[in-house]
């Protein structure tokens, strides 16, 4: 009986000093040991195909499209002087989280740079806008010959307006995504259309 | 002999100087234009670096000069006011006199009480009893008079006490008193007393005459700049009863009011607009206090000599003063710096249509040219920019 009782304290003094060597390597494996990783700059043109969501690829495609297109249509063409436009809203009818707001700023900076077209400040900007000439007006700590005076903005002739919208469908091997870019040009006097174009992207993954 | 000598050597050697002289101007006149033989570039002056006749243009322009006279901006203004008149006379036949009191008779039926509201013929004028002295009758329309007379005999009325002379506000304490009258009429003669209520309304329209002054200013200097030459016109002073003759500029040509003029540019005002509003400024947190002022005037040059109309039309300017957040600030527009920018966009409106109607050369009507932008086809082969090669 006594041995019975000497060999279950043992072996409770075992198991307990087993877990605590245990515990001990654990506390010393708390330093976290970062796995390697690499960091590489890639070609901003590269064709990106990470997932079929809407990408870099779809927006450098979508811009470029659209801004030759402007450039050759018959309102810029026929122009005396470049004409003033500014960026309305770019409407995502996707069910994506798609930033079109960054596509038509990409649009307009390659406009820009072909210099055939001026930009006005769209009303996203006009807070900065209106702070500015308020700080410099009625502050009164400006000269009032130096001042950008309030009421002397150019406004645009047109406006720059348009959708992005998606057709998905799928089955348990194939995904297919469909979409649609539409960039419109409106004069803001008249209201007439005056130029439009499309660009279809169509994107499949397959398992 | 030797004198003789003398003499023809001074003689010959005078006309060989003068000779030479003259032919070195001759040279020089003739040497000018050569152009030089050496194999370099010759440097050239186009027809802009040649001596300008601009000394001669201006001797001929100045011994055509004409003569203008710039009105001031003749207008005219419609007030419309309600006028309101009641009176009271009481006349008693006994008593030998005679009395006049302003005093609310006992009606037979209640007088109409029109609302008050001016500048609407429509609508009835306000019970304003003091305005009766401040109208001319010869500019009064009535447009509804009532008249209402009443005769009332009161027997065995006991000496009344005649309510003296009242103000007409004090309606209420003198009707009381009228019938304090009545009830005092027993135990006392009998007296024969008339009493009349009279009761005017209408409304008034009055036409003011005048003249806007301080806005032919820029004008005249337009002129000046044109180069004409400018008389001073007599100002036009509406009479007492004046009329529609006040924008007779025959009249006041023949009158002499512009002596030593060969035009005068008569301005009449046909409508002025002064807003003041707040809108709030999309996409931002703040609004714009908006005050704009507006005129149009319908011009005419008339030739002094033939009376005849030269030129004919109606220039606009306007000016504004705007205010961010300046409705919440109490911001009230400067009406100074707005009456000075009016009259510059006045002048140039002025200039532009004299120079659409052939009086006055375009370049004084700064007619703005299309901005060509840097970087575009049209800056680029347009020789007057700067180029810069690579």
């Amino acid at each position: 009986m006594k041995k019975f009782q000497l060999s279950i304290v043992l072996l409770t003094t075992l198991v307990m000093g087993a877990c605590a060597n245990k515990n001990v390597p654990q506390q010393s494996t708390q330093i976290y040991i970062p796995s390697p990783t690499v960091v590489k700059y890639g070609d901003s043109q590269s064709i990106e195909t990470v997932t079929a969501d809407f990408g870099s690829t779809d927006l450098q495609t979508v811009a470029e499209t659209m801004t030759r297109s402007l450039l050759q249509s018959k309102v810029i063409q026929n122009s005396i002087s470049a004409p003033t436009v500014t960026l309305a809203e770019v409407k995502n009818q996707t069910t994506e989280p798609i930033n079109t707001r960054m596509m038509t700023e990409k649009i307009r900076t390659q406009l820009m740079k072909s210099g055939q077209v001026r930009f006005a400040i769209s009303a996203n900007e006009m807070q900065s806008q209106v702070d500015e000439t308020k700080r410099q007006n009625q502050s009164g700590m400006y000269r009032n010959d130096g001042t950008a005076k309030p009421s002397r903005m150019e406004g645009a002739k047109y406006r720059i307006t348009g959708t992005i919208s998606t057709i998905v469908k799928q089955n348990r091997d194939m995904k297919d995504i469909f979409y649609n870019f539409n960039l419109n040009l409106v004069n803001n006097e008249s209201g007439l259309l005056e130029w439009a174009e499309e660009k279809e992207i169509r994107k499949t993954v397959t398992r | 002999m030797k004198h003789v000598k003398i003499y023809s050597w001074l003689a010959i050697s005078g006309i060989l100087t003068l000779a030479a002289c003259s032919s070195t101007s001759t040279f020089k006149q003739s040497a000018a234009p050569v152009e030089s033989n050496s194999s370099f570039d010759t440097l050239k002056y186009g027809e802009s670096k040649q001596p300008t006749t601009f000394e001669n243009d201006v001797k001929t322009k100045i011994t055509n000069l004409k003569t203008i006279a710039v009105t001031d901006i003749s207008f005219s203004q419609e007030f419309k006011n309600a006028f309101y008149f009641e009176e009271n006379k009481i006349k008693r036949s006994d008593a030998k006199s005679e009395s006049k009191s302003q005093v609310t008779p006992v009606r037979p039926f209640e007088p109409i009480a029109p609302a008050t509201k001016n500048n609407d013929a429509s609508e009835k004028p306000t019970p304003n009893i003091e305005q009766k002295n401040q109208y001319d009758n010869k500019n009064i329309y009535m447009h509804n008079v009532g008249f209402m007379e009443v005769q009332a005999t009161l027997v065995e009325l006991p000496s009344p006490t005649l309510p003296p002379e009242a103000p007409a506000n004090n309606m209420k304490e003198e009707s009381q008193q009228n019938n304090s009258n009545s009830n005092k009429s027993e135990a006392s003669n009998s007296i024969n007393i008339e009493h009349s209520y009279t009761k005017k309304y209408g409304i008034e329209r009055k036409i003011n005459y005048r003249e806007i002054r301080g806005l032919s200013g820029p004008i005249k200097g337009m002129l000046l700049k044109a180069g004409y030459k400018l008389v001073q016109g007599k100002p036009n002073v509406a009479r007492i009863d004046q009329n529609d003759d006040y924008f007779d500029i025959i009249k006041r040509i023949e009158a002499g009011d512009f002596s030593g003029a060969d035009y005068v540019l008569y301005g009449v005002l046909t409508g002025l607009t002064q807003k003041n509003h707040s809108s709030s400024i999309t996409g931002t947190v703040n609004a714009m206090s908006i005050n704009d002022l507006e005129i149009a005037i319908d011009f005419s040059l008339i030739d002094t000599k033939t009376h005849r109309v030269v030129a004919s039309f109606i220039a606009s300017g306007s000016a504004t003063d705007n205010r961010i957040d300046g409705e919440a600030e109490g911001y009230k527009p400067n009406t100074t710096k707005m009456v000075k920018q009016l009259s510059g966009n006045l002048a140039e409106s002025v200039a532009y249509h004299l120079a659409s109607q052939d009086f006055i050369t375009s370049e004084f009507a700064q007619v703005s040219s299309p901005r060509v932008i840097p970087g575009t086809d049209k800056y680029r082969y347009d020789e007057s920019n700067l180029r810069v090669y690579k």
